[in-house]
């Protein structure tokens, strides 16, 4: 029988390539090279990977053979040498880095970290190299003062520095660069103010990256805090990993593009109740002045010491604010939820959310103003509970007051509820007259959907649902 | 000036079964799109695609309703994200359920998405095969496709080397 495969021309199988090999960065980097194993199955797929000058672009820096057979099948002029994912036990031999100085021409992207980085620091102090087609260039644990920049072109487009030590007067040069990201660098601390200064300079930067603590702030500065006169920076995203604390000093300085977005962690040692209020206060800032609108947000507490918010603009599909955290001491991860109360939910269509769990004024707690909610997903059995037993108490309220008006979620027409285990769940489903549901209930009982359109009148619904869950 | 959303499109197929489909979601087909763009008046004569079968254009149609309206990929786009090689593998639930389909099948709705130039449907195809690949030994992938082993016993001997690169870390 002739392989189906077969009716696949070159170009598809090298896509289908190109996929595997992504696969493999993705989701187990560190087994990138398994991808030649499709150059093994067969006399066709062998040509049709070795004339595919894409799949060798990328040259990693621990395997010598591969990394010369990648040189000279990959694009005369485009190559990504990287040493990313790997722990190279020993330095790399003279053979193996003669292989990359003689590719540093061409080379369009490099990542110099760990071993390599302290090969590629000292060849930059030493050697006249020239990078005359980089665009992006990562360099981590190098452990020099980088006060020269002549070697990187001004074609850099993305720039990483971590764990480096650097001069900032260095950026004013990078004309091109668009994207910067700072890890944990051991320069000196500058103030907030002079480090936007500096970003100022970059002509074109739209997307910043920091993370770890780098500055001082103003008031440890001797430097006026006045920011009339201060330069800002227009963003169209910012990540700011360990301090939240620093994004409320930043905001200030910034310009946000329409589509900004900002991702943020919480850096547990780091937050204080001070500077998580600063936050949400500098959040809500931007929601009042109609800067952010959020429609789509998602508060996840389930894993105890684990927390996520997530928020997203329009159809739901941007992150705008997105923060996150791990092992979260009581006192932090009060202040986040008082926090939260301090945040505008009104314009939320969809939420997703745990953290109605043990929490006896949950609505106030966590999020105020929700008239505008459609779509509500709770997430576990807890919230669930703690859920319905609040919608059976609203909806007695505004049964008795007969003025459907005054329920809480006016505009709310779906919940999904993943974890009905009770008899009594159903019960109070079945008890909330006038709230118009569609009611998904995942786990417990096995049920996959079923609606509740309830009228006035509790009748009016109650075909929707199967029978022997009305009859339990 | 662009044709209202309603405008129904006849297209025939290779084994000339006929399908009458909103204009709106056959465009997303870039082929089919710039046909009708060429196409000054209408036409009551179908659209001929000598490339695809009935039962191919069902499947694809299904795609094209279910993600009728969304973006389609610009040029710009396309080549800015092969430049950066920023390609995520992750396939959406819907298109998983999709495209769980027999081997003829998936290869027959790759021809036609390159065919009919449908990027996101291809891109669905080629990551569902890389996933069928991956992990797995040659000898396994020659299994699964039923691919004949036709190297000699020197490129063996050679391929040997090659895959202590694979292993190597």
């Amino acid at each position: 029988m002739v392989a189906l495969i077969t009716r696949l021309p070159a170009e598809l199988l090298t896509e289908i390539f190109l996929w595997l090999q992504a696969s493999y960065v993705e989701h187990y980097p560190e087994e990138i090279l398994k991808w030649i194993l499709v150059t093994h199955v067969s006399k066709r797929w062998r040509l049709i990977a070795f004339n595919s000058k894409e799949l060798w672009t990328t040259i990693p820096t621990h395997q010598t053979a591969y990394a010369q057979l990648a040189s000279r099948l990959s694009s005369p002029l485009l190559v990504s040498i990287t040493d990313e994912h790997f722990m190279p036990s020993s330095q790399p031999s003279e053979e193996t880095l003669g292989t990359f100085a003689s590719l540093f021409p061409r080379a369009r992207k490099i990542q110099a970290m760990s071993e390599i980085g302290s090969h590629f620091a000292r060849a930059l102090e030493n050697t006249p190299l020239e990078f005359p087609r980089l665009q992006d260039l990562e360099i981590d644990e190098v452990a020099m003062h980088l006060t020269d920049i002549s070697p990187f072109p001004n074609t850099l487009k993305c720039l990483r520095l971590s764990h480096s030590s650097f001069e900032w007067n260095w950026f004013d040069k990078l004309d091109r660069l668009t994207e910067l990201h700072l890890c944990h660098n051991t320069s000196n601390g500058i103030t907030v103010e002079s480090f936007v200064d500096y970003m100022s300079q970059i002509p074109n930067l739209s997307h910043l990256e920091i993370r770890g603590l780098f500055y001082v702030s103003d008031e440890d500065s001797d430097t006026s805090s006045s920011h009339e006169d201060a330069a800002t920076i227009t963003l169209r995203h910012l990540t700011v990993w360990d301090s939240l604390g620093l994004v409320a000093d930043l905001l200030s300085f910034i310009e946000f593009t329409e589509d900004f977005t900002f991702h943020g962690e919480l850096g547990v040692d780091e937050e204080t109740p001070d500077t998580i209020e600063a936050f949400f206060q500098e959040i809500e800032r931007h929601l009042q002045a109609s800067q952010w609108v959020i429609r789509r947000a998602s508060l996840l507490v389930n894993h105890k010491d684990f927390l996520t918010l997530s928020c997203f603009d329009q159809d739901g599909s941007t992150p705008f604010l997105f923060i996150e955290g791990q092992e979260i001491p009581d006192e932090t991860k009060e202040a986040l939820l008082d926090g939260m109360q301090t945040i505008s939910f009104g314009t939320v269509q969809r939420l997703l959310t745990d953290a109605f769990t043990d929490m006896a004024k949950w609505k106030d707690c966590c999020f105020r103003s929700l008239e505008s909610l459609q779509e509500l997903d709770i997430r576990n059995h807890e919230s669930t509970d703690a859920f319905l037993r609040f919608l059976v108490s609203d909806a007695d309220a505004a049964r008795q007051s007969n003025d459907w008006n005054s329920i809480s979620f006016p505009a709310l027409k779906k919940v999904t509820f993943r974890g009905v285990q009770h008899h009594r769940h159903i019960e109070w489903i079945k008890s909330m007259a006038g709230v118009v549901f569609t009611v998904r209930a995942l786990h417990g009982f096995e049920v996959e959907e079923f609606a509740l359109y309830c009228g006035n009148t509790m009748d009016d619904g109650l075909h929707h649902l199967p029978d022997w869950l009305i009859t339990e | 000036m662009a044709a209202p959303a309603t405008q129904q499109i006849k297209i025939r197929c290779n084994d000339e079964k006929e399908f009458t489909v909103d204009r709106d979601v056959l465009e997303r087909s870039v082929l089919i799109k710039n046909m009708l763009e060429d196409v000054t008046e209408q036409q009551d004569a179908p659209i001929p695609l000598p490339n695809v079968s009935g039962p191919v254009m069902a499947k694809v149609l299904e795609y094209c309703t279910h993600h009728r309206g969304e973006p389609l990929p610009s040029a710009d786009t396309e080549q800015s994200q092969d430049e950066t090689r920023k390609r995520t593998t992750d396939i959406s639930e819907w298109d998983q359920k999709f495209i769980t389909v027999d081997q003829e099948m998936l290869f027959e709705i790759i021809l036609a998405a390159n065919y009919l130039d449908i990027k996101s449907l291809l891109d669905v195809g080629c990551k569902t095969v890389a996933n069928m690949i991956k992990g797995k030994t040659p000898e396994e992938i020659r299994k699964l496709f039923n691919i004949v082993n036709d190297f000699t016993p020197e490129e063996e001997a050679q391929i040997k080397k090659e895959n202590e690169w694979a292993e190597d870390r």
